[in-house]
């Protein structure tokens, strides 16, 4: 002791200190400012409900399960489709897909991947004993063969252009047959077993859940040792963690806090333009809605400019018509909606509008920027004359509403394109007996119809130009924005946001900037 | 709130006590007319808000939209107390906001006055079964978080004012009826009331001339306890959204739309947030004070 000063003592003692701390710096927040992170921390809006990707399909659950799980065909940030379990697949003939798979592939649990689990996971989603929350998705198979273990072949009802695109969205994620016929459906819910670039580790509820890498992954190992994901419903406290460095990304950042994050040294905005619309759908059976000439007025009195510049600080852009850039069949040629308050004014006179009440039920934050959005418009309606009116309602009751059809005027709607395509976007919602159904006009159901059905790109093309047309005519929406969804990240991270939601940390979107 | 009630005491207080009582009590008086002249005033403003406003309360701007406090906004108004995330001048809603508030304050004490001694007086001079239902029903109602029932039934009415007032008005009644309820069975068995009845007295004409008046002062303080309590009610449900829809401007409404902008936008709660808190403070001080002034411990004169 007696030749130890007290200084050297200390240092000591520093060291070990340090030595202790080093395995909770790697796996906490503190491990953020050098260049060994190893671990991936991702705040969002509100916890899951299922890890099963049949079972759900909220923003939130499938963050996780696209993770978890692969599907067939991947959909990248870019938009293109690109092989994942399976390496190639060919329209054989109108009705016929053959789809090769990839060889090698294990579950997480050492189980080899084969084409029985393919077709059992297409059986299991619209499967009436299982009831799943995507038994809709396929309604255009007809069935699912596995001739071999490295082939399936896909037999459609009548020509399904978009095939390829449905297996690649949710519905389409492969679950293990031998695991989930041992265990069950609630054992597979609580302890999911994938092929995935991350596994399963833990989940505590409405707090995070912890999935570890997978080192086998056949994409590559991802860029870090664990993902965690917690669950951070106010905006407030997401952003505080952010700009603090305790979390490496935040999703739903809304416009006017952009400029805080990226005035911060180390954080930065990243965002996709949404695969979808904002719009404000109509029930178009309730005068004066029933004229298109009052919907029509009502489109043309919205600055849709002024509401992307101000509200949204320029992130978005003004729609053209019911189909969103980015998708098939978007018409770079048609003009972005007009703003036209003498011609809206002089519409209203012709329709007829006697000062009747024109609601519109928002929510308030279902939406970003719903509610502002909804008081604005309707500011804008009185500028022209006419009674506009706000009601908020709980996003219960707009389910509510949803299911009966009991709105009472205008609602928000954020249809999102699920297939990049018209057909999984409008016409899924505006069909005959879709969600939406609140409006019907002979000839737009015709071609919705013979476009869902054809492979015929150039005539689907056609079909929807003109389905378009009338679109804005009737209005059966008024598209307002489509706008860019935003997330904070730390700049000591690489990572391309996805058009539609998922949630990509695959090798090919996301990595650590290293010194 | 049980506390309040004015508590009757031998009157043979010594005369020290009564002159530190005396003073006491003009110092109690001088508190309550200021707290008087401060409502009187937050009136005035409610009433005379069109005037008082320097811009329509509703009126949006979206290119000056959270403007700092500012003589001189991006629109080319002033904007003393900033705008909103719409660019609605906040000055002007929060004068206008002092309507909603009062309005709904005072509309919710008189229902609830209403409701809450009628049941009080009726249960306090019937008693039996009468009394045994009426105090059940308050002790279900006490048991009950309000909150949540006040949700459930505008989730199923339909926010809308009437709704609103009757909503809040109810939630008072309890506390007036279990004070005059208890007041009254002290004054059923006075020998005045038996000289009336013995001289062939009605029943509603003991009550209206000779109950009432000796509970009034009791349903004074009450009342001015259960409006400051209304407005922060009613502040409280048009911050979940149940309360005034917008765009009329009412301060829970607007502090919940600044809720987001904390950090960035202060004023846009601040001000209505400040004046809420000073408003629900200084009525329910009044009421307390008020309620020293009537209570024959301190009368000295």
């Amino acid at each position: 002791m007696s030749g130890l000063t007290r200084r050297e003592l200390l240092k000591a003692a520093g060291v070990a200190g340090a030595a202790a701390a080093l395995p909770s710096a790697l796996a906490g927040p503190a491990g953020a400012q050098g260049t060994q992170k190893r671990e991936l921390v991702v705040a969002q809006g509100g916890d899951i409900s299922k890890f099963d990707p049949h079972f759900s399909t909220s923003a939130n659950d499938i963050r996780i399960s696209f993770n978890l799980f692969d599907n067939l065909i991947a959909r990248h940030p870019d938009g293109k489709l690109q092989p994942s379990l399976a390496t190639d697949w060919k329209l054989t003939n109108p009705t016929t897909w053959t789809f090769k798979l990839r060889h090698g592939v294990k579950w997480h649990n050492g189980d080899p991947f084969s084409s029985a689990d393919v077709k059992y996971s297409f059986e299991r989603t619209w499967d009436p004993k299982q009831n799943t929350r995507v038994s809709t998705v396929f309604t255009t198979v007809d069935k699912v063969e596995a001739p071999d273990a490295s082939t399936v072949v896909f037999t459609t009802k009548k020509p399904d252009p978009l095939l390829a695109a449905r297996v690649a969205f949710y519905g389409g994620q492969i679950v293990p047959k031998k695991y989930l016929e041992a265990v069950g459906n609630d054992t597979f819910n609580a302890k999911p077993v994938g092929t995935g670039p991350v596994r399963f580790v833990s989940w505590t509820k409405d707090d995070k859940i912890v999935l570890e890498a997978n080192p086998d992954y056949f994409g590559g190992r991802p860029d870090f040792d664990r993902f965690v994901m917690r669950a951070v419903p106010e905006m407030a406290p997401r952003v505080a963690g952010l700009l603090k460095g305790e979390t490496d990304i935040i999703t739903q950042l809304p416009p006017d806090q952009g400029e805080r994050v990226n005035g911060n040294p180390s954080t930065r905005v990243a965002g996709a333009l949404y695969a979808g619309l904002y719009v404000l759908a109509v029930n178009s059976k309730v005068p004066p809605l029933d004229n298109p000439l009052v919907k029509q007025a009502l489109s043309l009195a919205v600055d849709r400019d002024l509401i992307v510049k101000e509200l949204w600080r320029g992130r978005g852009i003004a729609p053209s018509g019911p189909i969103a850039k980015g998708d098939n069949h978007f018409d770079t040629s048609l003009p972005a909606l007009k703003y036209d308050p003498k011609e809206a004014r002089e519409r209203l006179k012709k329709s007829g509008y006697k000062g009747e009440d024109i609601v519109i039920e928002t929510t308030a934050a279902y939406m970003a920027n719903d509610k502002p959005m909804a008081e604005a418009i309707v500011a804008m309606w009185r500028d022209i004359g006419v009674n506009g009116k706000v009601e908020v309602v709980e996003y219960s009751v707009r389910a509510q509403k949803n299911r009966d059809k009991s709105f009472k005027g205008l609602w928000w709607s954020d249809p999102t394109s699920t297939l990049s395509d018209p057909d999984g976007m409008f016409w899924r919602l505006l069909s005959p007996g879709g969600p939406q159904d609140y409006w019907r006009h002979a000839r737009f159901d015709e071609l919705g119809e013979a476009a869902r059905f054809s492979v015929d790109e150039k005539f689907r093309g056609q079909a929807y130009k003109e389905m378009t047309r009338i679109f804005l005519e009737h209005l059966p929406w008024i598209p307002v924005i489509q706008p860019y969804e935003d997330y904070g990240l730390q700049k000591h991270l690489e990572w391309t946001p996805n058009p539609n939601q998922q949630f990509e940390i695959r090798r090919f979107a996301f990595k650590f900037r290293r010194a | 709130m049980a506390s309040s009630i004015p508590v009757s005491v031998p009157a043979d207080a010594a005369g020290l006590e009564a002159a530190r009582g005396g003073r006491v009590a003009r110092r109690t008086r001088q508190l309550v007319a200021a707290g008087a002249a401060f409502v009187a005033l937050l009136t005035i403003m409610a009433v005379a808000a069109p005037w008082l406003a320097p811009h329509d309360p509703v009126r949006q701007s979206l290119r000056a939209r959270l403007t700092a406090p500012t003589l001189e906004a991006a629109d080319g108004r002033a904007h003393p107390l900033g705008t909103d995330h719409l660019g609605r001048d906040v000055l002007s809603r929060t004068i206008w906001g002092a309507r909603v508030s009062l309005l709904v304050g005072f509309a919710a004490v008189m229902v609830g006055g209403l409701v809450g001694a009628g049941l009080g007086i009726l249960a306090g001079y019937r008693g039996g079964w009468t009394d045994t239902i009426i105090m059940t029903m308050a002790d279900a109602q006490l048991a009950f978080p309000f909150i949540l029932l006040a949700i459930g039934i505008i989730a199923v009415l339909g926010p809308s004012f009437p709704t609103l007032v009757v909503v809040i008005g109810l939630s008072g009644w309890v506390d007036y009826a279990r004070v005059l309820r208890s007041q009254v069975l002290v004054l059923r068995s006075r020998e005045f009331v038996d000289a009336i009845l013995a001289l062939g007295g009605a029943v509603p004409r003991i009550v209206a001339r000779h109950i009432l008046p000796n509970v009034l002062s009791t349903l004074v303080v009450i009342a001015t306890l259960q409006l400051a309590r209304a407005i922060v009610l009613e502040a409280t449900l048009s911050f979940l959204g149940l309360g005034i829809q917008p765009p009329t401007p009412s301060w829970g409404g607007m502090i919940q739309e600044g809720r987001e902008y904390l950090d960035s936008a202060w004023w846009i709660s601040i001000f209505p947030g400040c004046l809420l808190l000073l408003t629900s403070l200084v009525v329910s001080r009044s009421g307390d004070w008020l309620r020293d002034l009537l209570d024959p411990t301190l009368r000295s004169e």
